[in-house]
């Protein structure tokens, strides 16, 4: 009874549009299953504490445009882009950020003088300070006082790259240095502001790849701005250090982005190309899911007009004593196999593809490890569920609009 | 079901007409068809025969008054409850046959609900002695209205139930196979004591009636 049944309400399919729905469900869901499963691995990328730029650190700015250089040429502007109170507390308290301090600029004149090579050197300089927990350094000298004593101070590593590589092998008369000898060079500043001129022995202690200005300990130029700078004026921040917790990197740095900073950092290069790719997968995505609903539209359309053609039969069957329920399963299940069908055909060629593309991701780094075909499968159970779902409904609804 | 009862039932192609310009004994009166009576509904056309088969089995509701089956009002019954009636209190032959086409008259006696107490051997045997017995596996659009009126027939004689409704079941049929489905119909009553409700237009099933009734 049941077989005739599908029998004489599936006699009218058409084998060619559902064979249409079949091949453009295939690749519909095969796009979107490629598209989660790499999103899913990219995402796994970013939350992995070794990945991106978790336990790393960011120096951000506000960008500099051609807008604020022209307005600072022109006076209307008086200071470069600055980094306001209010948004230092919005930037500290945001979820994605473990802490965050402002970079100290002295706001008063520094020039620096030290021999070298048996020449004397003096050159206008420029000194920051950042708090302590920022520097990636041995701390245990890391401090002075206006008192007298050596003041240490920290440079960036690729500053020595450009006086040896650049700079001394263009000129003659400039040495090529080492690290060791940099830090064993006495060295002298002189602050001048406020009415107050002030000297102080100095010593470079380390270098840094982190952070790209010249450093001295925190406390020392706090006490130096104190002294040197003119009454009442407050150095402006123009530049954080923000230490991000790991949980929403994907959000701070879209935060930041949104707000006109720029940001450096170790590993942002290999976070903004996750980010990227996380973005290629979603339009992916999109894009399969697109195709996915023409063909499932397809279907319910294919579907709709075999229950329309079956229209007689339908009131016929309801009259021998069939139920609508009865009279509706025929379509539903051939909704739900061909549903299933392209589903896991679509399923297996993702997987099958995906191992191409994780051979590709592990050639750029051995040691990525993907998350596994388990989202693929939960997608298209998803999708499955979702599809037959829907069409149930509308084919119970049209079936009780027709057999009444 | 033991009983169906008629109260003052008016279809609605009969509403706009003044009662006394029909005299019907169903139509506006009291009626009641028993369990193991066999009554014949005799009318000229247009006169509502399909109509009071169609009420009967709740494909049309166009009417006043009321239908009770074992004293209860079909008015409410569910969509489902109305699905469990076709297929286990009546089994109709239907003026219009409503056969499928594209299956064979083995096939449309099975797709009945409530059609497997008969074996195919039985089906056969009652296809063969109403004549048709080699199209048994013919597909029913090759066969002549008259072949399909004896397919209906055995489909609705294979199905059990409590009253078989029969809306002109012999219009294309000669006399001997009249006899014969008489004889089959007899067959079967004096099995289950079905009730048998027969509409004719004037071209009778030759049966034993118990009462016939002028709609």
């Amino acid at each position: 009874m049941k077989r005739l049944l599908y029998k004489v309400l599936l006699a009218k399919l058409s084998p060619l549009q559902f064979a249409g729905f079949v091949l453009a469900n295939i690749i519909g869901a095969t796009i979107i299953l490629l598209g989660v499963r790499a999103y899913a691995d990219f995402s796994a990328t970013m939350e992995d504490p070794e990945g991106a730029i978790a336990n790393n650190y960011l120096v951000i700015a506000p960008s500099v445009t051609a807008v604020t250089t022209a307005l600072q040429a022109t006076g209307m502007q008086s200071h470069p882009n600055t980094i306001s109170q209010e948004e230092v507390e919005a930037i500290s308290a945001h979820p994605g950020v473990e802490s965050a301090g402002v970079f100290r600029s002295a706001n008063f004149q520094v020039n620096a003088s030290f021999v070298l090579g048996g020449n004397a050197w003096e050159t206008v300089m420029f000194v920051e300070s950042v708090p302590d927990e920022f520097l990636d350094l041995n701390l245990e000298d890391w401090t002075a006082d206006l008192d007298g004593s050596v003041v240490p101070i920290v440079l960036p590593r690729p500053y020595l790259n450009v006086l040896n590589y650049a700079v001394s092998a263009s000129r003659g008369d400039i040495p090529q240095i080492g690290e060791s000898l940099v830090t064993a060079v006495p060295m002298t500043l002189e602050f001048r502001g406020n009415h107050h001129t002030g000297y102080y022995r100095a010593r470079v202690v380390g270098f840094t790849d982190r952070i790209n200005t010249i450093l001295v300990p925190d406390d020392f130029l706090a006490a130096a701005t104190e002294v040197y700078s003119e009454p009442g004026t407050v150095p402006p921040v123009n530049r954080m250090i923000i230490k991000p917790n790991g949980k929403d990197d994907d959000g701070l740095l879209r935060y930041l982005a949104d707000n006109g900073y720029k940001f450096d950092g170790a590993d942002t290069d290999s976070f903004k190309v996750v980010t990227l790719a996380k973005g290629i997968a979603v339009f992916a995505i999109i894009q399969g899911l697109l195709i996915s609903l023409l063909a499932f539209f397809l279907l319910v359309v294919s579907i709709h007009l075999l229950i329309e053609k079956n229209r007689e039969k339908n009131a016929t069957l309801l009259t021998l004593g069939y139920t609508r329920k009865a009279i509706s399963r025929p379509y539903i299940v051939a909704s739900m196999t061909l549903n299933a069908v392209s589903l896991a055909l679509a399923t297996v060629l993702s997987v099958w593809l995906y191992r191409y593309f994780e051979g590709i991701l592990v050639s750029y780094n051995p040691d990525f490890e993907g998350i596994g075909p388990g989202v693929t499968l939960s997608v298209a159970a998803v999708l499955f569920f979702v599809f037959s779902g829907i069409h149930y409904l509308l084919v119970r609804s049209q079936v009780k609009d027709v057999a009444s | 079901m033991r009983e169906i009862s008629l109260k003052k039932v008016i279809p609605s192609f009969l509403e706009e007409l003044n009662p006394l310009d029909f005299h019907s004994e169903v139509w506006g009166n009291e009626i009641s068809f028993r369990k193991g009576g066999s009554y014949l509904i005799k009318a000229a056309s247009g006169r509502g025969k399909t109509t009071l088969l169609g009420e009967l089995i709740g494909l049309r509701t166009d009417y006043t008054g009321d239908i009770l089956f074992d004293g209860e009002k079909v008015f409410g019954f569910s969509h489902n409850r109305w699905a469990a009636v076709r297929s286990a209190s009546f089994s109709t032959m239907f003026q219009d046959l409503l056969l499928f086409d594209e299956l064979t008259p083995l096939e449309n006696v099975r797709i009945k609900p409530m059609a497997r107490a008969v074996s195919d051997t039985e089906v056969r045997e009652m296809l063969g002695r109403l004549g048709i017995g080699n199209k048994a596996n013919v597909k029913v659009r090759r066969l002549s209205f008259g072949q399909k009126q004896r397919v209906a027939f055995v489909r609705m004689l294979c199905q059990d139930a409590d009253f078989l409704l029969m809306d002109e079941p012999v219009s294309h049929l000669d006399a001997a196979n009249c006899e014969i489905m008489a004889a089959m119909l007899a067959e079967r009553v004096g099995k289950d004591g079905a009730g048998v409700i027969i509409t004719s237009i004037g071209r009778d099933l030759p049966y034993n009636y118990d009462k016939e009734i002028h709609l």
